[in-house]
Formats: C-alpha cells, sequence, structure tokens
C-alpha cells in the first residue's frame, strides 16, 4: 500500500493505492495527528472457480499510519476514492493558514 | 541476443506448441523501457484465462493493450503530480507486463476491462481447445 503526502498552503494530502476496493471499505481515523488508515481487500467469489497460474496481488487486511506535519481541522477534512487510489484532503488547522495582515493606513 | 536467450526462447516456443503451458512471461525486448511493472494474478478455467493486474491511478484511457504474434502487451503510463510531496512511495512513468499466449486461445475473443484501478483481461478459449464431453448412448 504506496502512500504519498502532499502539502499546499492549506491542506495536506495523503493519497493511497489501494486497488480492487470499494470507497464503503475503508476506515479513515483522524483524531488529530496521525492519520489512520484500514482496511480489507476481500478474495472475489470468482476466485473460487478455476486454478490460478500467477498470484502477485495481495489480498487482506492493511493499515497504515501517517504523521501529519501539522494539525489539521478534521471536520473539513474529505475523501475520494477513483481508479483505485484513496485520497484524503485534510485542511489545515485555521490557526496554521498563512494570513494576510493588511497594514491600516491613518 | 545471447546464445542462452535463443535457448529460453526456443524452450518457450515448444513448450507453446507441443506443451501448452498457460502464458508465459514475456521478457520485453531491450528497447522497451517502463518505470514499473503492474502486479497480476493469472487464472485459468473452463472458458479460457483471465489476467488480472493492479494499476492504481491510472486511468483506463490510458491504458493500451495489444496482442501480436501471440504475445499480450499491457502498457501505460501513470502520471500525478509530484509538486510538494512530504513522502514519495509510487511508481510514475510507464508501465508494460507482457506475456505469450498459448495456442489454444481465440485471440480475437480476447476483452478488457477496468474497474477501482484493477484491470481485467480475459482470453478465451478456441472452440477446439475447450473439453468435450461425449455421451454413451444405450442401444
Amino acid at each position: 500500500m504506496s502512500a504519498e503526502m502532499q502539502e499546499t498552503d492549506a491542506a495536506v494530502v495523503v493519497s493511497i493505492e489501494a486497488p480492487g476496493m470499494e470507497s464503503g471499505d475503508f476506515n479513515i481515523r483522524v483524531e488529530g495527528n496521525p492519520l489512520s488508515i484500514s482496511g480489507k481487500r476481500s478474495y472475489s467469489k470468482q476466485r473460487e472457480q478455476g486454478r490460478y497460474h500467477i498470484t502477485e496481488r495481495a489480498y487482506g487486511s492493511f493499515q497504515r499510519t501517517i504523521s501529519l506535519p501539522f494539525e489539521v481541522d478534521d471536520s473539513k477534512s474529505t475523501a475520494k476514492y477513483k481508479h483505485g487510489v484513496l485520497e484524503i484532503s485534510l485542511p489545515k488547522s485555521v490557526t496554521l493558514q498563512p494570513r494576510r495582515i493588511t497594514i491600516e493606513t491613518g | 541476443m545471447t546464445a542462452f536467450h535463443a535457448l529460453t526462447d526456443l524452450h518457450r516456443e515448444l513448450g507453446r506448441v507441443f506443451d501448452d503451458r498457460p502464458l508465459y512471461r514475456h521478457t520485453p525486448a531491450t528497447n522497451e523501457a517502463s518505470s514499473w511493472s503492474p502486479q497480476v494474478d493469472i487464472k485459468e478455467d473452463e472458458g479460457g484465462f483471465t489476467v488480472i493486474a493492479d494499476v492504481p491511478g491510472v486511468d483506463p484511457a490510458d491504458v493500451d493493450i495489444t496482442l501480436d504474434n501471440s504475445v499480450l502487451t499491457i502498457r501505460g503510463e501513470r502520471e500525478s503530480e509530484t509538486q510538494g510531496l512530504r513522502r514519495r512511495e509510487r511508481f510514475r512513468g510507464s508501465f508494460l507486463r507482457q506475456f505469450t499466449l498459448p495456442e489454444s486461445v481465440d485471440e480475437s475473443g480476447v476483452k478488457a476491462s477496468a474497474s477501482n484501478g484493477v484491470l481485467q483481461v480475459t482470453i478465451p478459449r478456441s472452440a477446439k481447445a475447450k473439453p468435450l464431453s461425449i455421451t454413451v448412448e444405450g442401444e
């Protein structure tokens, strides 16, 4: 389960390669820090029939725990699953976001 | 090509014709470089063979499957943003897997589908290679 973490000004995006799952199969937990993702890839029913010549693909349970580089706002976190990649977007906690300070002229 | 390669090729060819072993791993020609290869399962049942490949993060539109001279080639490309990466584990760029098909398959009936990052290529057995059951008629 290769995982990557990408940081932008406003958020951190964690991507995990998890082909052959359904979006409901993931269990994502963010309670402050770290982020924890778990799930299970089950054998398909089709697997029972026929015989296998090569089996390189992995099945079963997995878990990844990733330390986040900063405090995130877990209430605004979102996740999507596309082409077998789970992408979790965690916005930076408001206190950490860059603020522009305007100079008052007086 | 070394003598050893020629010998393994001959062995493969003979196996294909006489032994009909299924789906040999085909070693890509040296001019075909790829940065990663997807993991596959190969299943055989009465209907034929199924190649199941994990290609997470690859748009099915970017996958190219060809069949040439009994060699099934699955190739494609995975590109994604690399800017601002704090942790990098995924392979990017082109991928390639090749298999030599046995004589007993119907090359015209090869079909492919993709879902949730899993590519499935079905290769049916040719009609004459399917097991035939003959019932004995009573008097």
